[in-house]
Order: C-alpha cells, then structure tokens, then sequence
C-alpha cells in the first residue's frame, strides 16, 4: 500500500509491521502461557530487557497483529474461568481470558446477561472486549464496556499487580484506574481478572428490520419518529444493501432495531414505530451475524458525527465507497463503521472531509497528524506506565510526535 | 506564603472584589459540606468566566502556587479544602452555554447548580439524571470531580454515564478536552480517568454532558417496615428478582423522626423502624404490574404498609424528606458524622445487623439514609462532640462499621470521594502498588502536584513513588 | 468523619443578643442547602454573602476569632437582605432570622447605624415626623416631579421611581358588599408606608373584606409596626412601637388583626419573641400574635367569593415575609384563582427577594439593584403584564425597577387585583 495523502496535515500510513524493515525475521513468535496473574507478574519481572509482547487473548481481532512490532507474545487464554458470581448482587468476576461465550452461559442461567457485543464473535475474552473497548450496537442504551467494568486485576509493564476498583457496583475510592484500563489495548499493563456488572436480560428481546429503499431520506423521517419510542430500543443499526445482502435479508439500506423489557412495554413500542414504518421481525440471530460480517482482508474505518447529522454522512459515505462495501451505523450514536480497501477508504475520507467527522482508523493503516495536546498526555501516560514500550508495541502509538 | 504580587496579579485578572485575603473572609472557605475538617486558605479567587479562569491557572502555574478547585462546598469528603494554598472558586461561572434538543445533550459551565440544569432543560421534557441529593446546591464541576451518584444512579448511572466531554484547564495552563459526544476518541479514555479526580487532575471549564427524556410513567411508592432487616431483605429481593427501579433508598427510624420534624416532612410513619421509597418508571404499559410485584415483595418481607403517590405533589413530598434527610439530621445533636460505604447488595442484611449491633455495644445513635438499591450505605452518627467519651466511642463506631464494609466485600466510598477524611481507610483497600499505580497517574496529569495537594491518595505512597514522569514525548 | 462544630462563646460577648441566640449556631451541618436559596449570594458570588457564610461569622465573632470592629466581616451582615430564603430552604431548621437580628443587635450596641438608616428609623418612630414625612411624599408625587426624576440615572432616581410607582389607579372601583357581614370582626393594620403612600390598597382591603363577610373594626392608637427597628437591630424602639400597637388591637375588639403588608405582618406574630424578656407583656404579644393573619389567609378561608373577568397575565412575586417569614404560600395563589380570566403564568425564583427589603435599598443600593435586576429578567421572560405581590416595599421596589428600567410589566397589590374583579362583575355602573 502506497502512503496516501488524504486531507490537509493528516497522512495514511501503512501499519508498522507491515512495513518490510520492521517485519520480524518470520516464523512464530516465542510464545509465552501464563496460567496465574502473578505467574504472568513474575514473568515480566524476569523477562530479559529487550523482550517486547504482543498481548493475545484468543486471537480473534483481525489484523491486529499487522500493527503490533513485538518480538514475544503472551497468550492469555491460560487466564480463564468465571471466579466470583453472586446472581443476587448482578455482578460476575472472571478472568481475563474467559470467552463471553462461557459468561453469556452461565448467566444466562440465572436470567441475566452482560451486555457487551464487540464486533467479532462471541468466543472473543471477556479481558479483550474490555482492553480494546470494542462497542456494538447495545453500547447505544446499554453503554460502553468502560460503564460495565466495576474492578481490575492488572499486571504492568515491570511485573507490579495493581488492582483497581471493587466488586461494587459503585465505588469512587481513589483514581479511576479501572476507565484508564479500559480501552487501553494492553499498552499500559495487562488486564487478568475483571469484575463487571450485569443486568437482568429482558424478559422480551425483539428485533425488527425496517426497509429504507430511499437510504439517507427514509433514514431521517425514521430517526424523527423514533425519538419518542418508550422504551428507547436496546440498538438501532443502520446496515447497507451489501450488509444486509449478507445477513441474509433483502439487498436494500435497513434499519436493525431491537427492543428489549417487558412483554406490554415491547409490543406498544412496536405498535406504535408501525403506524409509520413497515416493520419484519427478524430473529435476533442477525446481531451475531451482522456483528461477524467483517470481511477478514478489509480495512476499517469508523466516522463519528452528531446524531442528527447521521442521514447527512451516512449519505456522503454511501455515495464515496464502492458498491460491494458493508457499512454500518449506530444511530444513537451518530457513528458509520466502513468496511472496504484502503484505497476506498482514502476516498471515503476524502468525500466526508466537508462534513468534518471525527475518525478513527481501526485496521488496516494509520493515520499520522500533528499531536495536539491531548496526544501528549496520552504519550505521558503510555511513557509513565511502559517507559520502553514492551506491551503491544505499536499501539497507542499513532500520535506520537 | 504565597509569593510577592500574586494577590494584586490575580485582582488585575478578576477585579479586587473577587479576591479574598482578610481572615475573616477566608473563614467562609475553610470547610466544606464537612465542617469537621478546617483548613485555611492563603487566598480565594472567583474567576467570573473561561477566559478568567484560564489566566488564573496559567499565573499559579507560572508562580508555582498549589491551588484547589471549589465549587459550591458541598463535597463531604474534605476534597475542596485548601491548606496555605489557593483556592479557585467556580461558582461564579455558571451559565448553560448549549442545550441541544435533537442529540440531548447540553454544555455547561462549571458553576451551573445540578438542579439549575434540568430546569433549565425541562421545557423540552428533558432532564439531568444524576440527582445527588445536594442537587439543589451542588455544582456540575463538583459532581464531575466527585463522580456523583443519587438516588436515580440505581437505573440510570452516575455522572461517569452522563459526562461526554470536558474541556479542561490542566495545572499547568494547557486547555484540552476529553471525550467527545459519540463517545469516540482515540488514545486512553482520559475522560474515565479524569471524571472523579477530586479536583486533582484539572480544573472543569465545561463540561458536554447527557440529557435523559422524562419517563412517561413514574409510580412513588412508601414501603413501612416493622425491622431494618425486613426492609434490606425485601431490597435484596427487588434486586435479585432482576426488576430495575429507578431508585430504591431506605431511611430507618430515626432519620424518619428527623426528617419529620423539619420543614421537609413528608409524612411518613414516624413509628417505621425503616421506610423503603421505591421509585419505577418507564412506559405506561406494564407498569402497573411492576409496582404490583414490587409490592408483594415488599409485603413477603414483613412490610406493614405500602403506599402508592397519589399526585405530583404527594411525589415531591416525599422525595424532598429523603434528600433533605441529611440536613435535617443537625437538628439531632450538634455534631454529626457521616459515612458512604458500598457492600454487595445480597450482603444488606447481614451488614446492616452489624452495624446495628456496633452502634449498641458504642452506645451511639446509628442514622442510616442511604441507596440501598446500590448497596451505598450512609450510615450517620449525630453527638454530642463536647463530650470526649461519646466522641471517642463514634470514632471507634465508624472504624468499626467501615471495617464490617471492607470485610463484607465492600469499598470506603461510593459517591462522596476520599477527599482527606477517607484518607486512612486507603491502605485497607489498596495495596502499596495499587496506591503508586494512582500517583503515576495523577503525575501524569500534574506533574508538580500543585493541584489540590494531600488529597485522595496517602501521601506515603506518592513519596514512594520517586520515579520521575516519563519524559514528554 | 466531620467533628467540632459547636460554638464555645467567648468572653468578649458575653450577654449580647448573639451570644444568647449562639445555640441556633450549632443546628448548622454545613450542607449548602442554602446557597441557593440567598439572593444575595446569587448576586454577589461570595460565600461570605451567604447564610452558611454569615452564619460562620456569626461563630467567629462569638468565639472572638473574628472582632465587631472588623469592617470586612460587618459589611456582609450588613448586606443580608433578612428576607429568610434561607429559613424555608434550611433542613435543619437553623434559626437564621433570630441570628441575625441578634447579630444586628450586638453590633447596634458598639457602632452606630448608617446616617440613613437612624434618620429612617427614626422618623417611623415617631407619628409626628412620619406623617409629615408621608404628606411631603404625597404632596412631590402629586407634582409629577418624581416621575421626572425617576427618568435620571438610577443611582439618584430610585427612590423617586419607587414614589412614582405608589400612585393609584384614578379610578376608584366601588361595589355593595355581596355578603351579609356576619362573620368574624377584623381590624386592620393601617400601617404607615400603606396608609401614607398606598391609602387605595387599604380601602381596597376593607371592601374585599367586606365583601366575603368580615365586619370591620377600628383601632385607633396604632403606630408603625416597628418590624424595619427589629430587622435594624433597634430592638428597643420595635419593642416601644409593638406595646402601642398590642394595646390599641386588644381595645378593638377584633378577633382578627389583619395586615396587607407582608413585612408588618410577620412582626405582628412575632411580638411574643419581641417581647419574651417583658413579663408585663409577654401574655398580651403572644394574643394578638396569635390572632394576626394576612389578609389573603382571611380571603382564603372564606373562599373567597369569585369576582368578574379581568383579562391579565398575572404572576406571583411572594413577599419574603410572606412566604419565608409567616410560611403563608397558598392563600395568596387561593385568591388569584378567584380571579377568571387571568393567565397566571410561573415566575422562576417567585420565592426570591427583589432586594427592597425594609430600608436595604435605601442602605444597601448596589446589592439591592443587583437583586433587583436579577428578578426584573425573571419577569421579563415570565411574559407577565402584571407583577402581583402583597407588600408595600416589595411593590415599590419592584414597581420602580419596571418604571425606570422601561419594562413592560406593572407591580399590582393582590388586594387591588381582587378588588378590580370584584368592580368589574358589579359592573361600570354599581355604586
Ligand atoms: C446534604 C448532602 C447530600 C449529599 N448527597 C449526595 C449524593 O446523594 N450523592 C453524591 O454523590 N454526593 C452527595 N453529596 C456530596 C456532594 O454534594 C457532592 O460531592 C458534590 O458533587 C459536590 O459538589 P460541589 O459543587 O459542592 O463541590 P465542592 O464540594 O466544592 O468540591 C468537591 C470536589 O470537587 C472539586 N471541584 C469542584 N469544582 C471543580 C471543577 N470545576 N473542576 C475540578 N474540580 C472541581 C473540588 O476540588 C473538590 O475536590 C451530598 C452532600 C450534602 C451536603
Ligand atoms: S436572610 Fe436572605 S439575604 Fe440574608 S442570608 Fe438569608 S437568604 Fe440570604
Ligand atoms: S441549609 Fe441550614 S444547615 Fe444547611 S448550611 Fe444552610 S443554614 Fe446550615
């Protein structure tokens, strides 16, 4: 892939290890399987200086490697199982390492469920969907991972166990340690043991699709009316013709919209978005579908903007990527993931530039511009806590003047 | 001692009227909403808007002055108190800058009164959710350094779920802004980090933050228990049963008897051993079932009486009684403790018998108001300071109750901060490199610790801390 | 933890009003609930302008940390309005109009008041120089100077706005009282200011009175209530004035004392404490406190009759010492919804002080302007035409902020509205 210049001082560039002098020498990184936190501690106390690590939980994020330089990887799916769980509090305490999947199991038991739908699939760790901050669609009413997360275990770059937050579901004891984790990717120190708060799964989950033939128009008039659903859905999700092509509903623009909670509840706010939209129930299967849509050679790139200017960008964006690309948004939110090449993705870049959407590139390539001071702080962190950039070298790196 | 001229530097920022430096005009600034702890300050000054407050931060950074962020004082933790420093009052910056209908959100200023937001925000059936209840007095500044909780935090999150951004003044001059409104940033979330900081890591000059549609249906109800027990059983069972209130609190007998004899008195049972105020909202359909269940629950646990608010008014009432219930408790006796401890909520009964049975053997009267839906516990003491025996036996008390906290799985505090007067209860919590862990953080923010120094975090630990920040990159 | 907070009075005060009051000090939490509440810490920005502030003076100058000679401590009594927003917003029920009358007290006793406020007090002191003092007012409004110079700037026109805001309607609205009078006998408080400068309200009262049954009665020998000595601190001269007014309200007869001036009114139930260290009349204050009532209490208990259409939209400015003071907050909302055809549209902060307060405005103009301002912007976005409030100082001062600030807003007496309805459903040709 060739640097692009795309607009003004930002710059597209390749992912490091992708680039051919940074490439390691080949073969399989020493890998490394700590089955215990203070095993994983006492390891990097003892590591020889020059080892760097990629942090892997069960592998599942596409690409990210590409952008990792570590010469070591350390696998944390030795770290897993679900050690606290009290269905009376909500709240689970489980390893870093444990897939949502076990979790979604055994809560499901007790008719409850943690919330948390990275993109990919259910077998990705409970520690990864935290460290990377993945957000689906329910991070629209339910919130971000950083609102499920109520206390950590981690190891940090010298081998030192901190523990930060509690078993609570409120607590403000001391810094907040635990958000600063939280969508960290790893850089700042390991996450082992994690404890999350938990809701009671609705007693109804009902998902419908609603057709918008006409795309961004249809989408607004939709938007209008739905600011007034009570309840408000769980997730409403705006998938393109080729999305919805390959979850296996019709080829057009669709809005996914899910509610959840009481039986009554449900079927009012059904009957009344009715009155106004054609709505087919779909089964709730789609969310997994749709969440594992991610073509594996793809790049992708998330635009965020104001709620009510979503039927504005998501024209734009629709219009600049190719015909074959998935898109798609989550309302509440006012954020369009576009899943295409990183040529297509220039273009994309380009065409929404007017619109002035915050970006932010999630594989594929970086994008370089001039720090600001936010950048710097980020850097002051990212030194403060791995001086010699050890854990997931590569990351969190991108503004680093 | 401040350094030569920085009085007459800061009048020529502000105007002479909004510094302060005659002793007894610095008395008013000594305390907080915790007035057991005095400080006093070297100097207070009021910057009257961004620009003001900007220049004022950027003087002390240059003159190498500490300084503490103040907002209404209502913080009861000592958070907002300031030893021969500075301290930097916000209220004067208090106007609702943006509301914006469409994408519900509004921005603030520092100084904007919590209660003064919905208000303000009312007209378009929005509100504020974070309803600490200081709220008719507290500042958004303060809750957003303080993390703030409430009543309605059960259902809908405390200010950490409803800050989007902040623009901040760091300590040493810098302006940044953190988060942003789709919750999309690149790089640490420094907003998470930075939301409950205790006024260590900044200085808010706004903040962007949620607004929450009314709910179209809400149901108040009085549940009267016989027992303490029957009432934290019957909030183990709503919990359990996976029904989500908007708000479950519980007030026991003599906090009842407080609040009725105030010019909030509500009208509950003044014979209760405790009261659980249980608050459902959402859509009209199904709610009535709810309140139905949540009745029978209550009744399973040995309640005597379960009412229902009949109007608005009637609401009001009662939610007034509860959150002036703190208030109303100086009424009791001239001297007052008060505590914020969070336990796992299947743990409600067992502690609360603890802390019962502590407050016996001590000899002292135990005022529990609290968030029970949380598992938030305030367990207040009022006495008689003049007395050195009870006061001795309520510090025994309180050591003893937050220890029983600790022991039950618990945290120090759920909503009010460590401020200074958690400050020894750290260590049970945290290890000594948990405890370093923070001070790297907060240098990362202030490197000189100049801001609101000797709070949060025992001074011990930062000194053990002698790595020097990493070098800026 | 949160330990020593009670008082510990110094030598220094020994005996003084606030070293007797000191106990209400330690009712404080601390909590802020306040803040809010104080018009003058909204308008100032100073915690030592607000009631927790004040109230930590008052603790240092009774533990000697801080002296009475200290100007920068003096200065933020001297700027409390005494409106007691604070009392109805204090869960603890700290006492904050005793502590500050007291606090006024004890430093009445080592400085002089400022020249304006002894020369105010002394003229309501005494009937001669008042009643002089009220002609010569009558006699300038009547000129239509005032109006004149209430166009000046406001730092010399105010007191001549707030003159000119005190004419009456020309009209005189007159009616046959519907009701047989055959419920209980009131007097009523005639007052100084509203019998000097606002004579028509009173008639007004008496009619609306009248008219929902009440017998009227006179009590002659009644002096000026003596509530602005009490707030000053000149306790003795509030003490001399209420002697008078309880001997010639007992030789009435009435069962009711009735006022129409909310400041007045607060005064009257308070003669039992005004007069608690006076054995020879401490049984006598509490009666006539017992039997004094605002007269929109009376109209409310009575209904009070619905009146004919006046098409206005009203709102609701509550007098401090109506609301906070004598805690009365329905009657007066009773009696505008006997009023049809008004609007009555919510004024934010209704419960606020406009900043009159007494002789504040006279002692205290830049505080109280501020105050006023901030409650003239509150009118303006209520969309009202009228201002209804129910005492004399309130009105004046409000009726002279619209006045000389050009808004479009009118500050009304609630008697007079009433009234006006009641004219209007006998119609233009009733006697
Ligand atoms: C009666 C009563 C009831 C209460 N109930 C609750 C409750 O239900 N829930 C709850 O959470 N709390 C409660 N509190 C505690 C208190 O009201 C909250 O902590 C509130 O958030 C403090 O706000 P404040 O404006 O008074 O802040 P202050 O007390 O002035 O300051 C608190 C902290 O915030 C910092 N700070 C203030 N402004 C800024 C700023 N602009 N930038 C950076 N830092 C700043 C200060 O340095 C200090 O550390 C209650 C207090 C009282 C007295
Ligand atoms: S009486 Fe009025 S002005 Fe004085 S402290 Fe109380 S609220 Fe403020
Ligand atoms: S509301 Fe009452 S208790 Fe609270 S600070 Fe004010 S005066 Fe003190």
């Amino acid at each position: 892939m060739r640097d692009s210049a795309t607009s003004g001082d930002t710059v597209m560039m390749p992912d490091a290890a992708l680039s051919p002098k940074l490439k390691s020498g080949g073969g399989p990184l020493p890998h490394l399987r700590p089955r215990s936190t203070e095993e994983l501690a006492e390891l990097l106390r003892h590591a020889p200086p020059t080892s760097t690590y990629r942090i892997v939980g069960a592998g599942s994020w596409p690409g990210i490697a590409d952008r990792i330089t570590a010469n070591s990887l350390i696998d944390l799916s030795g770290l897993h199982g679900i050690t606290e769980y009290v269905p009376g509090d909500l709240t689970l305490t489980a390893r870093a390492g444990t897939p949502l999947s076990v979790i979604a199991a055994t809560t499901a038991a007790h008719g409850q469920w943690l919330p948390l739908d990275p993109w990919g699939a259910d077998d990705g760790t409970l520690g990864a969907t935290l460290a990377t901050a993945s957000a689906g669609p329910l991070s629209a009413s339910i919130g971000l991972p950083r609102d499920a997360a109520l206390g950590i275990t981690v190891v940090d770059a010298a081998g030192t166990i901190v523990t930060a937050g509690g078993r609570v579901v409120k607590n403000v004891a001391g810094f907040d340690l635990v958000r600063l984790h939280v969508g960290a990717w790893g850089t700042l120190g390991i996450l082992c043991e994690v404890t999350v708060r938990l809701r009671p799964m609705p007693a109804a989950d009902r998902t419908f699709a609603i057709a918008l033939p006409r795309g961004a128009r249809d989408l607004a008039t939709l938007l209008s009316t739905m600011q007034r659903s009570s309840p408000a859905p769980l997730a409403t999700e705006l998938v393109n013709a080729p999305l919805a092509a390959a979850m296996g509903l019709p080829a057009v623009d669709t809005a996914c919209v899910r509610w959840g909670g009481a039986a009554a509840a449900v079927m009012a706010a059904v009957d009344d978005l009715a009155r106004t939209a054609h709505l087919v129930e779909i089964p709730t299967s789609a969310w997994a579908m749709l969440r594992s849509s991610e073509p594996h050679d793809a790049t992708v790139v998330r635009y965020s903007t104001r709620p009510s200017e979503l039927p504005v960008l998501w024209h734009a964006i629709t219009h600049a990527a190719p015909s074959d690309a998935r898109l798609h948004a989550t309302v509440a939110r006012g954020v369009v993931r576009v899943m295409a090449s990183a040529e297509h993705q220039a273009q994309v870049i380009a065409a929404t530039a007017p619109r002035q959407p915050a970006i932010i590139v999630e594989r594929g390539f970086q994008l370089r511009r001039p720090p600001t001071a936010v950048d710097r702080l980020n850097q002051t962190i990212r030194g403060a806590h791995d001086p010699a950039r050890r854990l997931n070298p590569g990351l969190m790196d991108h503004a680093r003047a | 001692m401040l350094p030569v001229g920085v009085e007459r530097e800061l009048a020529d920022i502000v105007g002479a009227r909004f510094v302060l430096t005659r002793p007894g005009e610095l008395l008013a600034y000594t305390a907080d909403g915790l007035p057991g702890y005095r400080h006093d300050p070297a100097l207070v000054v009021l910057p009257g808007n961004r620009e003001e407050a900007i220049a004022v931060v950027q003087l002390l950074a240059r003159r190498k002055v500490s300084f503490v962020p103040r907002g209404a004082g209502t913080g009861l933790s000592g958070g907002a108190l300031a030893d021969g420093t500075v301290v930097v009052g916000l209220n004067r910056m208090r106007r609702v800058l943006d509301i914006d209908v469409v994408n519900r959100w509004a921005v603030v200023e520092p100084g904007v009164v919590n209660a003064h937001l919905t208000r303000a925000v009312a007209p378009h059936g929005l509100h504020y959710a974070p309803d600490p209840s200081s709220q008719t007095a507290c500042t958004i500044g303060g809750n957003v350094a303080e993390n703030a909780g409430g009543p309605h935090c059960l259902k809908y999150g405390v200010t950490l779920n409803h800050v989007l951004a902040l623009t901040v003044v760091l300590a040493n001059g810098e302006v940044v802004t953190l988060g942003s409104t789709s919750g999309e940033t690149e790089g640490y979330d420094l907003l998470g980090a930075f939301i409950g900081s205790e006024g260590c890591f900044g200085v808010v000059l706004d903040a962007t933050v949620r607004l929450t549609a009314n709910p179209p249906a809400v149901r108040t109800m009085l549940a009267d228990f016989p027992s303490i027990d029957a009432a934290a059983r019957a909030t183990s069972a709503i919990i359990a049963a996976g029904l989500v209130p908007a708000a479950l609190e519980m007030m026991d007998q003599p906090t009842i008897v407080a609040v009725e004899a105030s010019i909030y008195a509500a009208g509950y049972p003044t014979d209760a051993a405790a009261v659980l105020l249980v608050e459902l909202d959402g859509p009209d359909a199904g709610i009535d079932a709810d309140v139905a269940a949540v009745e029978r629950w209550c009744r399973d646990a040995g309640a005597r009486d379960v009412r229902v608010a009949t109007n608005e008014l009637d609401r009001q009432r009662l939610w007034q009684g509860r959150k002036k219930a703190f208030g109303a408790m100086g009424r009791v006796s001239s001297h007052l403790v008060v505590q914020d401890a969070v336990i796992p909520r299947t743990r409600l009964p067992e502690v609360l018998g603890e802390i019962g049975r502590i407050g016996r053997e001590e000899a002292v009267t135990v005022c529990n108001v609290f968030h029970a839906g949380d598992g938030n516990l305030h367990p207040n003491i009022p006495y008689n300071g003049n007395d050195p025996g009870e006061a001795a036996r309520v510090e025994r008390a309180m050591v003893r109750i937050m220890d029983a906290c600790i022991a039950a799985g618990g945290s120090v505090t759920g909503e009010h901060g460590i401020g200074i007067d958690k400050l020894p209860y750290m260590p049970k919590l945290f290890s000594e490199a948990s405890l370093a862990a923070m001070c790297r953080l907060r240098d990362c923010f202030d490197p000189e610790r100049r801001l609101n120094p000797g709070k949060v975090v025992p001074v011990r630990s930062c000194k053990e801390w002698t790595m020097a920040p990493a070098a800026r990159a | 933890m949160h330990a020593p907070n009670a008082t510990t009075p110094s030598a220094a005060l020994a005996g003084t009003p606030l070293a007797r009051a000191g106990a209400g000090l330690d009712l404080c939490v601390h909590c802020g609930f306040c803040l809010q509440a104080c018009p003058t810490y909204l308008a100032l920005d100073d915690e030592n302008d607000s009631p927790r502030g004040r109230l930590v003076l008052m603790r240092g100058l009774l533990q000697g940390d801080l002296q009475l000679t200290d100007e920068s401590v003096t200065t933020h009594f001297d700027r409390c309005l005494g409106c007691r927003g604070c009392e109805t917003a204090c869960p603890s029920g700290v006492p904050y109009g005793t502590l500050i009358e007291a606090t006024r007290a004890t430093l009445a006793q080592r400085r002089p008041l400022p020249a304006v406020a002894r020369f105010l007090l002394r003229v309501f002191r005494h009937p001669r120089l008042l009643t002089l003092a009220l002609a010569v007012a009558r006699a300038a409004r009547w000129t239509g100077v005032p109006a004149l110079l209430a166009r000046l700037p406001r730092d010399v026109s105010f007191p001549f706005a707030m003159l000119e805001s005190t004419r009456g309607r020309d009209a005189k609205p007159s009616y046959a009282p519907a009701a047989v009078a055959e419920g209980p006998r009131v007097a009523l408080l005639t007052g100084c200011v509203m019998e000097g400068l606002c004579a028509t309200t009173n008639r007004a009262t008496e009619r609306v009175l009248a008219h929902n049954g009440y017998q009227l009665v006179d009590a002659p020998g009644q002096r000026c209530c003596g509530a602005l000595h009490a707030h000053a601190g000149d306790v003795p001269a509030a003490q001399e004035l209420a002697r008078a007014n309880i001997a010639a309200f007992e030789r009435s007869g009435a069962d009711f004392v009735v006022t129409n001036a909310a400041g007045c009114g607060s005064i009257l139930k308070e003669y039992e404490h005004l007069l608690a260290d006076d054995p020879a009349w401490r049984e006598r204050a509490k009666g006539i406190a017992a039997r004094s009532r605002d007269v929109s209490e009376l109209l409310a208990a009575r209904g009070p009759r619905r009146g004919g259409p006046v098409h206005a939209t009203v709102a609701w400015d509550a007098p401090c010492h109506l609301q906070h003071a004598q805690r009365v907050v329905q009657p007066p909302l009773a009696v505008l919804g006997a009023i049809p055809g008004l609007r009555v549209v919510p004024l934010v902060d209704s419960d606020q002080c406009c900043g009159s307060a007494g002789i504040y405005n006279l002692v205290e103009p830049d505080t109280s302007h501020r105050v006023l301002d901030t409650k003239l912007a509150r009118i303006d976005a209520s969309g009202a035409d009228l201002v209804v409030s129910s005492n004399p100082g309130c009105l004046m001062q409000l009726g002279a902020g619209l006045l000389s600030g050009g808004h479009r807003a009118r500050a009304v007496h609630l008697v007079d509205l009433l009234d006006a309805s009641y004219a209007a459903e006998a119609g233009p040709h009733a006697t």
